[in-house]
């Protein structure tokens, strides 16, 4: 006699332990199987694409902080790049070599903040999370000192910056990329060789390399499924053709690599900070921008690598000082998108590792 | 006859009090040392070096709203509690703090122990299922399915001291270690340490109450008082299963020049921090993977420790101590590292149509 | 570096494939007349010098007079880029075909298009709001829409 079995919907809430912020899922178990997944996006809809069009260029600035909380300086660069491509603004030398600085830093802290988390997910009761912030208490220490803030860092401007970097900034930093390369090195070694981390995320949610390009993934999502693009190798902005980096690519989609290719990325920014850091050149900070600024007629789509992918700013202006069309590209959304196949066929504890490993912001999803 | 009863009666008062302050000190060392893992202090707020701050978790628990969802079933509800956490309780009756101080000194002392704390998972699952909750319920059967798995290798990481003892009696087991038995029977002491610490749900295998997939497991749903038994019998259980060990393996009470006492509890303390630090280091497993870990693993090495075990009784029971404890040890890394290479853990990606 | 496609060249190209199509290439973007724009993108994806296989940004802005969807497209296999426009000029029941069976990355960009501005994508796999709650009333990126009304 054949035993009737149920299907059983169980959902993920907004509030969750695991689920990086406010988002929800909904999914139909069998047993402890996932057999269908569904997102439920918008917990965190704020209508910034809105809001932006009744602001000024300007003033629009910190409303690009609060997309990926996390990776505050990079969204700005993104934007006032975009900004400055339209308005036809060049920024001085100094200017291009703190923003790689302050990029290269901001992807560090955020790895680590990523990474912390997913280990978080696996279940290791916030140990590593907390080793890991230690060094990222250093790196957000080193913003407060140029910007003020914490976390929202509000620092990137039209042009350049309108405070140089205070002079106890590179002595901190140079000591900083004297620690840092062996608290790496730590981190890899107390998680990749640990029998149960490798059990649990080794061919665990594999993105094959066709659905990942199919699905717009970027970052370090598109790479851990062996696809060779990176917005600064591939298509250089800002000063990033003049420093030697590799990238690190892998083979599987599956989730160890994603996890593994997060700490290479980390050692890669060290070396592009050291070498920032030999050629930083003195010389002013900010280049020729009016006060109130009002470009031209006309559109521009600019990109950069950002720490969770592709962060792209499509800008429309009609002349005025206010944006006519703000809209952001959203890498962590679109990492999203093949989330259901990567998903379906495993258990519960695999679902909160895989989401872990893709590493989201809702503050991006949802905007 | 009423020597009897004054003998019943003390020893309940001290063993209440007992597991109660037990757990107190537990509850606080525990925090302090995972704290301390994790680079910060830990609780230092409530009394000095944070002391008070059990007693401050226990007022709260004690004084909080018992909430009951209103569509689960309120007798089973009720009931869970305690179904689960009596059983612990009297796990305590059989295990000796001196030579001879004990409740009572059953000559089945560890098949009684054995029995007695197999019952608590019908109280986990009387909770899991009356709380009318789907993150409940989940919890509720990973538990039935990871507690029955490992009872088995459990008893027979046991069997291998009873027979090398030739009795059941904690007290006679105690005394029969003129070398402590996790010299003569350490593969058995790595399977019951592992096997215990799933039974007892404490990370790596603490995916009962994984609170970074379901919340909280089983009593997700509870408050109060009620979640203060539960509370506590998570840790009246490791202090039992701590106390166990170092009565079967450890030597129990023996040690030189101090009272009895103060090694027994010396010894519990340390099982205890090697639990926490098992707890502070490891991410936890999935549930495939414990059900894996405990019947392809360990099952089959505790069957071999119990064959190794007989065979070293019948054919070489005059053998030099040292050169048997050499041996042991040396079959245990062997058969640990054999099995190690052999076995897969877990299914992986079911196809799904 | 990125190469941005030559655009008459690409007009062209597409215009032999798929004759009798509206096309026009003058300035930075490729505008085509929306119900020949799924033809066109299956092209773009198909034919081997172009291979337009990554769909990088796909959005929506409001005009006065038509509501225009923007393709911002690349091929990772040649690193080029090319920006594809098609302009919706019924504004009251805007609607176009779907392109989720080329590129998946469209799914949610095509359902954050239909809950903002209100363009319905025939074909699409599930297409419903995805910010904002059902029973929502407006379309809150469109220019008429002022202050929550």
């Amino acid at each position: 006699m054949a035993i009737k079995t149920e299907n059983f919907i169980l959902n993920i809430g907004p509030q969750h332990p695991s689920t990086h912020g406010v988002f929800r899922l909904r999914i139909v178990l069998d047993g402890e199987v996932i057999t269908d997944l569904e997102p439920v996006f918008g917990y965190l809809h704020r209508g910034i694409e809105k809001l932006a069009e009744g602001r000024t260029y300007l003033q629009d600035i910190p409303f690009t902080d609060r997309l990926d909380y996390l990776g505050s300086m990079t969204n700005n660069h993104a934007y006032v790049m975009a900004v400055e491509k339209l308005a036809g603004i060049t920024v001085p030398e100094r200017a291009e070599y703190i923003r790689v600085i302050l990029d290269e830093l901001q992807r560090i802290a955020s790895h680590l903040a990523g990474l912390g988390f997913f280990l978080n997910d696996l279940g290791a009761l916030q140990t590593p999370l907390l080793y890991m912030f230690r060094e990222r208490e250093k790196i957000v220490e080193l913003f407060d000192m140029c910007s003020g803030q914490r976390l929202n860092y509000n620092y990137y401007r039209f042009g350049g910056f309108v405070q140089d970097l205070p002079e106890e900034f590179l002595p901190a930093l140079k000591i900083l990329l004297d620690t840092l390369p062996g608290f790496i090195d730590e981190y890899e070694q107390l998680i990749s060789t640990n029998e149960i981390v490798l059990i649990r995320t080794k061919g665990v949610g594999v993105l094959k390399r066709d659905l990942a390009i199919n699905s717009s993934a970027a970052g370090p999502v598109l790479r851990a499924s062996g696809i060779n693009w990176d917005i600064r190798r591939n298509d250089p902005y800002s000063i990033y053709n003049r420093f030697e980096f590799d990238i690190p690519i892998a083979k599987n989609g599956d989730t160890y690599d994603r996890y593994m290719i997060r700490i290479l990325e980390m050692r890669q920014s060290v070396r592009i900070l050291r070498q920032a850091v030999k050629d930083l050149p003195e010389g002013e900070i900010m280049g020729k921008a009016p006060k109130l600024l009002k470009p031209p007629a006309g559109e521009v789509y600019s990109r950069i690598e950002g720490p969770k992918g592709e962060l792209g700013f499509y800008l429309v202006s009609d002349g005025t000082d206010k944006p006519y069309r703000w809209r952001v590209r959203p890498p962590c959304l679109l990492n999203l998108s093949a989330l259901k196949d990567m998903v379906v066929g495993w258990k519960v504890a695999d679902l909160m590792a895989i989401f872990g490993s893709i590493d989201i912001v809702m503050g991006e999803v949802d905007r | 006859m009423s020597d009897f009863w004054i003998h019943l009666l003390v020893y309940l008062v001290i063993l209440f009090g007992f597991v109660i302050v037990s757990v107190l000190i537990f509850i606080w060392l525990e925090r302090r040392l995972i704290g301390r893992f994790q680079l910060r202090p830990g609780p230092n707020r409530a009394g000095p070096f944070g002391l008070l701050q059990p007693i401050a978790d226990a007022i709260k628990v004690l004084i909080k709203e018992d909430i009951i969802p209103s569509e689960a079933d309120k007798g089973v509800f009720w009931l869970a509690p305690l179904v689960a956490f009596v059983p612990v309780m009297l796990m305590f009756a059989a295990i000796p703090f001196a030579d001879g101080v004990m409740l009572v000194d059953l000559n089945i002392g560890i098949l009684y122990i054995l029995a007695v704390s197999s019952v608590t998972v019908i109280g986990i699952f009387m909770a899991g299922w009356s709380s009318n909750n789907k993150y409940s319920l989940l919890g509720a059967m990973r538990t039935i399915a990871q507690e029955v798995s490992y009872e088995i290798p459990l008893v027979l990481s046991i069997l291998g001291v009873v027979m090398l003892t030739g009795s059941l009696s904690m007290n006679e087991i105690v005394k029969a270690q003129d070398v402590p038995f996790i010299l003569l029977q350490p593969l058995g002491f790595f399977v019951y340490l592992s096997a215990a610490m799933a039974e007892v749900n404490r990370t790596p295998f603490d995916l009962l109450e994984a609170e970074s997939e379901i919340i909280a497991g089983f009593h997700t749903e509870y408050s109060g008082m009620k979640f203060g038994l539960f509370y506590l019998m998570e840790y009246a259980e490791v202090l039992a299963v701590s106390a166990i060990a170092t009565t079967l393996f450890l030597g129990g009470w023996q040690g030189p020049l101090l009272h009895p006492v103060f090694w027994f509890i010396a010894k519990v303390l340390l099982v205890f921090m090697f639990i926490i630090w098992v707890r502070a280091t490891l991410p936890r497993l999935r549930i495939d993977q414990v059900m894996a870990f405990g019947w392809k693993f360990l099952l089959p090495l505790s069957l071999a420790n119990l064959v190794i075990t007989a065979f070293e009784i019948l054919i070489a029971p005059d053998i030099n101590t040292a050169v048997l404890i050499g041996i042991n040890i040396a079959v245990m890394f062997g058969l640990v590292l054999l099995f190690s290479r052999f076995y897969k853990l877990g299914g992986g990606r079911v196809s799904i149509k | 570096m990125t190469a941005v496609l030559d655009y008459p060249q690409l007009k062209a190209a597409l215009s032999k494939e798929l004759p009798g199509i509206k096309i026009q290439a003058d300035g930075s973007f490729l505008l085509v007349s929306p119900e020949d724009m799924h033809k066109v993108c299956e092209r773009l994806t198909s034919l081997p010098s172009i291979q337009m296989d990554y769909l990088t940004n796909l959005t929506a802005a409001d005009y006065p007079e038509y509501i225009e969807i923007i393709f911002h497209l690349n091929s990772i296999t040649h690193n080029t880029s090319a920006t594809v426009k098609t302009r919706l000029t019924d504004k009251k029941n805007p609607k176009m075909a779907s392109v989720v069976d080329i590129w998946r990355g469209a799914e949610l960009q095509e359902r954050e298009i239909y809950d903002l501005f209100g363009v319905f994508f025939e074909n699409h796999i599930g297409l419903k709001r995805i910010f904002l709650w059902e029973g929502f009333e407006g379309y809150p990126l469109r220019k008429d829409f002022v202050n929550g009304h």
